[in-house]
């Protein structure tokens, strides 16, 4: 395949570096480099080294660029990488940003089937020319076809550049296209012929490369949409409810596709179909996507909706009924950038406030700041016990880079003990031993009153309002009534605290500096403190709010907090201040807005400069 | 409330599920729930008291007010009306009936059918609003809707339970069966007023509030649409009630599922 006059370029390896670098593939987007992306990051993670990827794409379906980013880390900083080792440099459009991202005497990939002019080289960086085209074009007939196998014949010269073992790969492939025999011929040919150029015109692998350990025994690759929806299933969420947006169309997808795995399918003895164990419409709206939620959980269902900002805000006036009427109902919300449409595919966490005082007039909420796939799923199983406990809506604040990245995280674990916890409702038999039921009287010491579900009894039987209403359920519009319902709201938000996931708190023995941060940011965060010397720093991640009276205590016991956080507004440093009491001065804002993922870099250049001022 | 009303006949299929709502939600706020879950033919009464304002914010025109209709102050309404009927015909509607607040004769065995449908039964029931919409130039006035109402469409509702007693009407009497036994037998005042055809229903509705009149009864009927449970496959059993052993997968099956995740 040998043209001649194709020169190598590669210069002597300086020195190894194993297991630890990062790579950056930058395409075209909708010419299908998704699954060549997953497949390099799932050879790597065979090989027992910590890796993650990041997609960073673009919200149209064709045409714009997109980046799908590696890092490798033997040490485990799996945080997004600032620069990289190696640009496979797939698209004409960025080609000037990308190769402005390659590190002093990295590496740049390209399709020499068109030769590079000499003004699109840099100095100090090594160009690797394979004539990807061109050997695709021998090989498939079909324009299409060339398209997409370029893209496994890029992940071919990387398997040889980056030294992972070519058989193992071809079996992936064996797993992934098990029932397309053509596919499967296709893409193991497109690899070949990527690997055989690059073994025989390069020098393999590249002194930073990958050396295999042990088997990632007990550990998983999994994105945190499919651990919410796994988490759902194992809740018993019978009815769901959603309106598709963008990131969080793949926990309904991921939810349906689990239903119809594990609550239908053929009897085991009978040769007929099993009914469906659930019910998901695709609503018309997020209006009618979260008032299906409540309606399903009033009448007795485990229900949830998963939605991004867009659909938080129209689901505004529903959260304050669910909060006010007091019936449970969960949201998972996938943030996203920006206000209005903003930037579908990039990633924020600025839906804190909009989160925790969603609706009008005085409503607070309970809600739960995962930080990766595994907590995911856990913490979407505990929203539906939180929320049939609390009788309340509970808000799982998850975000783009959890939800639509793979993850590297442990093997997810389940105890067959587990039984739902559904809170206070009355059966039949309790309702007649009972000489009155009142739906918002007899509160417990957390605040919370029996609820009774439709169709049990008529004794039960009573009218649930949004309008004031008093401890009968019954409407008023006397203020010290309406208080007594309203204050118990407050307790019974209070009490909620000690039963959220409690903060992740590392504590440094005389640190007077504290770093506190939320959800996706936590690697890059831990990471950073490891690069700023001679800073004596603890460590805390909320994982809940309302806050367990440990967030309070950790500010009061530093001299000063930095609050890490994707907003500009610094949302979660605003709720801190209110909550918890602290003097503002003591708060230090460090916001990252522009819509990719936190890095380690970054951050630590932000804290140690504001340290200097 | 439609989507809510949604939800609950999802979690439990043994309710009996009643919604009752404005011209102002129903045609206007909630216009958009209104017309899915008539798509989604969730098995439900749904009743819009429909008297052509907003009575609650006191007298604005809603959706329903007819061009020219005044409201209490004088203004005429300038906008053309939604009409409930022909809407849910367009939209697939398996029960449409409309009754008039000031005829319980005709509106209770209306409501008895409502709720023996087995999917979702949309019954307008022109309300009068004695406050802000029952004056001179108004077109949902009593005045206005006695005289101007043709009760075209006769329906007696015979509940399942009950025999099928006396009451024979001769001709042109249809009787259309519910799944649970009970039955609404038409007389249709036109001959061949036929309420399973869609076409013809439609076509006599444009073509008589044209004339400015309000065509009461049980306007149409289709008993053969599945309902939200039967289009999803779902149990006998209501969702909320199924153990949770039957739900979960558990641990081992955790395992499993994971194995392809390495
Ligand atoms: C989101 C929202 N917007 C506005 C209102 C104010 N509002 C209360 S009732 C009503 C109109 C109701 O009209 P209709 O449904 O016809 O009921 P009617 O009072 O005529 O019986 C409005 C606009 C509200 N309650 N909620
Ligand atoms: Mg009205």
């Amino acid at each position: 395949m040998a043209r001649p006059g194709v020169s190598v370029e590669v210069k002597p390896a300086a020195g190894a570096r194993v297991n630890e670098f990062a790579i950056k593939l930058a395409n075209v987007n909708g010419t299908g480099s998704a699954s060549t992306n997953s497949l390099l990051m799932q050879a790597i993670f065979r090989m027992g080294v910590s890796v993650s990827g990041k997609n960073l794409f673009p919200s149209n379906i064709q045409g714009l660029p997109t980046w799908f980013e590696i890092r490798v880390s033997a040490s485990g900083h799996t945080a997004r990488a600032s620069e990289y080792d190696l640009m496979v440099a797939m698209n004409g459009q960025t080609y000037t940003q990308d190769i402005a991202e390659v590190q002093a005497a990295g590496y740049l990939l390209y399709d020499d089937s068109w030769p590079l002019e000499s003004e699109q080289r840099r100095p100090g960086v090594n160009f690797l020319g394979v004539p990807l085209a061109q050997l695709c074009a021998d090989r498939f007939a079909t324009t299409k076809e060339r398209t997409l196998m370029k893209n496994v014949a890029t992940a071919g010269v990387l398997v040889a550049l980056l030294g992972l073992p070519v058989d193992e790969v071809t079996a992936l492939l064996e797993e992934t296209y098990s029932r397309h025999p053509r596919l499967l011929e296709d893409n193991q040919a497109a690899l070949r012929l990527g690997y055989e150029y690059a073994t025989t015109h390069l020098s393999c692998p590249l002194p930073f490369h990958v050396v295999k350990l042990a088997p990632p025994t007990g550990r998983i690759l999994i994105d945190g949409n499919t651990a919410v929806a796994l988490g759902a299933l194992y809740a018993g969420a019978t009815v769901a409810a959603w309106y598709p947006i963008t990131p969080s169309t793949s926990v309904m997808d991921g939810f349906s596709r689990l239903c119809a795995q594990y609550r239908q399918g053929p009897k085991p003895d009978a040769g007929e179909g099993r009914p469906h164990d659930y019910l998901i419409v695709q609503a018309e709206d997020e209006l009618a996507a979260l008032s299906m939620v409540i309606g399903a959980n009033w009448a007795g269902a485990r229900a949830f909706t998963a939605t991004s900002g867009p659909g938080l805000s129209l689901m505004q006036e529903l959260l304050g009924l669910a909060y006010y009427t007091e019936v449970p109902a969960v949201v998972v919300d996938v943030q996203r950038a920006g206000p209005s449409t903003g930037m579908p595919t990039r990633v924020q966490q600025a839906d804190i406030l909009a989160a925790a005082h969603a609706s009008h007039g005085d409503t607070r909420h309970i809600v739960l700041f995962p930080a990766d796939p595994a907590e995911c799923f856990y913490f979407m199983v505990q929203a539906f016990d939180l929320a049939e406990r609390f009788q309340t809506p509970v808000l799982l604040l998850s975000d783009l880079e959890i939800g639509m990245n793979e993850w590297e995280v442990p093997e997810l674990t389940w105890d067959d003990r587990y039984r739902p916890d559904r809170g206070r409702v009355l059966g039949r038999d309790e309702l007649e031993a009972l000489d009155h039921f009142w739906r918002y009287g007899d509160a417990d010491a957390e605040g919370v009153t029996p609820r009774t579900l439709p169709g049990v009894s008529p004794l039960g039987g009573h009218l649930i309002r949004g309008s004031g209403h008093d401890r009968r359920a019954d409407y008023t519009e006397n203020p010290g009534e309406y208080q007594e319902v309203m204050d118990r709201l407050l307790r019974k938000h209070r009490a909620a605290a000690p039963h959220l996931p409690p903060p992740v708190v590392e504590a440094q023995p005389g640190a007077d500096i504290g770093v506190i941060t939320v959800g996706s940011c936590d690697l890059a965060v831990r990471e950073a403190l490891e690069l700023i010397p001679g800073v004596r720093s603890s460590y805390l991640r909320v994982r809940g709010y309302p806050f367990a009276e440990e967030v309070g205590r950790f500010i009061e016991a530093h001299r000063l907090c930095f609050v890490v956080e994707e907003n500009r507004d610094g949302q979660l440093r605003s709720l801190l201040q209110i909550e918890t009491g602290a003097p503002g001065a003591k708060l230090r804002s460090v916001p990252s807005y522009g819509g990719l993922p936190l890095t380690a870099g970054w951050v630590a250049e932000q804290i140690t400069r504001q340290l200097e001022d | 409330m439609a989507p809510i009303a949604t939800g609950v006949a999802a979690a439990n299929r043994e309710l009996v599920v009643v919604g009752v709502s404005g011209d102002g939600d129903s045609l206007s706020i909630g216009l958009g729930h209104l017309c899915h879950a008539i798509r989604r033919n969730v098995r439900m009464l749904y009743v819009i008291a429909d008297n052509g304002v907003y009575g609650l914010t006191k007298g604005q025109f809603s959706a329903s007010a007819d061009v020219g209709s005044r409201s209490r102050r004088g203004e005429p309404n300038l906008l053309p009306p939604i009409d409930a009927m022909l809407l849910g015909l367009s939209l697939g509607a398996t029960f449409l009936a409309r009754g008039f607040s000031g005829d319980k004769g005709q509106l209770v065995p209306i409501l008895k059918a409502g709720l023996a449908h087995g999917g979702f039964a949309l019954v307008e029931v022109i309300s009068p609003c004695v406050q802000f919409n029952d004056h001179e130039g108004s077109t949902k006035s009593f005045g206005y809707v006695r005289q101007h109402e043709l009760q075209e469409v006769d329906a007696d509702f015979i509940p399942s339970r009950e025999e099928i007693r006396g009451q024979q009407i001769p001709g042109t009497a249809t009787e259309v069966k519910f799944h649970d036994g009970a039955a609404v037998r038409f007389r249709a005042v036109p001959p061949g007023y036929d309420p399973r055809d869609r076409r013809a229903v439609e076509a006599y509705l444009r073509d008589h509030s044209g004339h400015g009149e309000i065509v009461t009864g049980l306007l149409y009927l289709d008993e053969s649409v599945p309902d939200l449970h039967q289009l999803n496959g779902t149990p006998e059993e209501p969702l909320w009630s199924l153990p949770y052993e039957r739900l979960c997968p558990g641990a081992a099956e955790l395992a499993q599922f994971q194995a392809r995740l390495r």
